[in-house]
């Protein structure tokens, strides 16, 4: 079987073909990410407007290169609807005219998927951590379809986090990566930075107090030497990633299980890699990244998360694009 | 010619197939429905008819201007089904379908299609069908009412716009009136025969109104 991925539902624009027995056999990507750049975050019209711009070519590309799939996957959600939207219509259409099974696809599931495409795939049951610019979740992943969330942010999402604190820092958008460069040029220690919600049990996150933390650091410092910005970049960075680090501890440890698995933009930030790295050997499991390619959003895992929900007997029902789609609310296929 | 045609921009959701020599099949739904619902009513159509996607020529789709999700929302179920099928698509005005379905019902000459664009603005064309080929006189372009002056003869107005209008009395007015798919579909057929049709990837939706976000650095 082979099943043709579509995701929209933020600023990528995503098109990959997933084949049973070999994996991702095409696949495209366009990021928006200069699109937004003057705006300073992503503007849901123009989001849209680049979609119904992009989407087409690259579907036509997917099919005169890896030829006609036998299923169409997309994103239904959680997302931009107006973003959303596009994919759900070409892809339905485009099944529609060639009668297809066309499934509506968890963007989230897709992140959770996705390291089962790797070669060293962990096998359910298993705790996945999803930290993106839209999202931060602890979840236990019991089944294909059995997900039981176990912690979530309050606030913002830690990507959001860091994109935001990067622009009281002066960055240009996307901040994330632009922070964590800055960061790897700082001294730890300069800074008393909380870690919100780590002396209250549970794996619930916060993290919008330690951006104000940031806000009122920045503003005692008096211009001058600009090395504070690196070193309180750097001391941000270290509280955002030992808070991660240590709900990731509390949830393997509360779940029993042995595998961790990190999926998400924000799963690309070397020092978060380095820190659940040591924490997984400190606790004796084992962690795993998806290959960076598939960290951020793209369309080979919602490709991928379409064909394990076909393979395992999910029957394409009408759907509709939902703007919040929390993956607790997902059953298993044929349930 | 068999020719399937999506109108979500303007108005109420409508599919149009017409197939060789036979009437128009229509559908119109509600406001704001589901992808998944227009294209089952495409395929209802289709299979009516006793065709298969494969038969169609090619796809046609109200391109805009008009609300901005419809806009996108017909353009990619178009470019969805054609390239299903295997098929060019042919986009066509919104504002020139309105204008062309007030003339062929009222049999104005002059007409002057406007369509609310929300915001105190208009969408608005002008188009003269007293000759053939039908003469776009006034481009689409998106405008203020109160700049709006009507100079020249036999002009009429219609779409849902021209209620915003303050016009001199006696001047034929249809605020009623909405594009629809197969006006859409009669439109593309005499484009297609002109070689107006584009691959899928290629449909240009038309919007107007493009300053949709304000740059950070000039808040």
């Amino acid at each position: 079987m082979k099943v043709l991925g579509i995701e929209t539902s933020c600023d990528e624009t995503g098109v990959a073909v997933y084949q049973e027995g070999t994996g991702i056999v095409w696949e495209a990507l366009y990021s928006q990410i200069a699109l937004h750049r003057e705006y300073g975050g992503v503007v849901p019209e123009l989001a849209s407007r680049d979609h119904v711009r992009r989407l087409a070519p690259m579907v036509e590309r997917a099919l005169a290169e890896a030829g006609a799939p036998d299923a169409v996957a997309w994103t239904a959600g959680p997302g931009l609807i107006g973003a959303l939207l596009v994919g759900a219509s070409l892809g339905t259409a485009f099944a529609a005219a060639r009668a297809l099974p066309a499934l509506a696809v968890n963007h989230l599931e897709g992140h959770l998927l996705a390291p089962l495409m790797g070669e060293d795939a962990p096998e359910f049951p298993f705790v996945v951590l999803l930290v993106s610019g839209g999202h931060t979740l602890l979840v236990e992943a019991r089944a294909l379809g059995a997900y039981r969330l176990l912690g979530t942010t309050l606030d913002d999402a830690a990507g959001e986090a860091f994109d935001k604190t990067a622009s009281l820092l002066g960055l240009p958008y996307p901040g994330g990566p632009e922070l964590a460069r800055l960061a790897a040029t700082g001294r730890a220690g300069g800074f008393d930075l909380p870690r919100p919600l780590l002396n209250r049990p549970g794996c619930d996150f916060s993290f919008s107090g330690l951006k104000t933390a940031v806000l009122y650091a920045a503003r005692k410092q008096d211009g001058g030497d600009d090395g504070w910005r690196a070193d309180l970049a750097r001391d941000f960075e270290e509280a955002v990633v030992e808070v991660l680090c240590e709900k990731s501890r509390r949830a393997l440890e509360a779940t029993g299980h042995g595998e961790l698995v990190v999926a998400g933009g924000v799963a690309a930030n070397a020092r978060l890699r380095e820190g659940l790295g040591r924490m997984a050997e400190r606790q004796g499991v084992r962690v795993i990244f998806p290959a960076p390619g598939l960290c951020t959003d793209n369309g080979a895992m919602i490709a991928h998360a379409g064909w394990r929900r076909l393979a395992a007997g999910e029957r394409p029902q009408p759907a509709k694009v939902r703007a919040r789609w929390p993956l607790d609310e997902l059953q298993s296929p044929g349930k | 010619m068999n020719v399937l045609a999506f109108e979500t921009a303007a108005g109420r959701p409508s599919v149009c197939l017409r197939a060789d020599g036979r009437d128009a099949r229509n559908w119109v739904g509600r406001e704001r429905a589901d992808p998944d619902v227009i294209i089952r009513a495409a395929g209802g159509l289709i299979s009516e008819a006793g065709l298969a996607p494969a038969d169609l020529d090619f796809v046609a789709c109200g391109r805009g201007p008009g609300a901005f999700t419809g806009v996108r929302l017909g353009i990619a179920l178009a470019q969805g089904f054609a390239l299903g099928a295997g098929c060019p698509v042919v986009g066509v005005s919104d504002l020139l379908a309105l204008a062309w379905k007030a003339r062929c019902a009222r049999g104005w000459e002059r007409v002057l299609a406007v369509l609310d664009a929300r915001r105190g603005e208009l969408y608005l064309a002008g188009y003269d069908f007293s000759k053939s080929p039908a003469r776009e006189c006034m481009a689409e372009s998106l405008v203020k009412p109160e700049t709006v002056r009507i100079v020249g003869e036999n002009w009429a107005l219609a779409g849902s716009g021209a209620a915003l209008l303050d016009l001199e009395p006696g001047l034929p007015v249809d605020t009623a009136v909405a594009p629809d798919a197969e006006t859409v579909a009669e439109l593309a057929l005499r484009d297609f025969a002109s070689g107006g049709s584009v691959p899928a990837g290629k449909v240009e939706p038309i919007y107007l109104r493009d300053r949709v976000a304000v740059p950070s650095t000039k808040r």
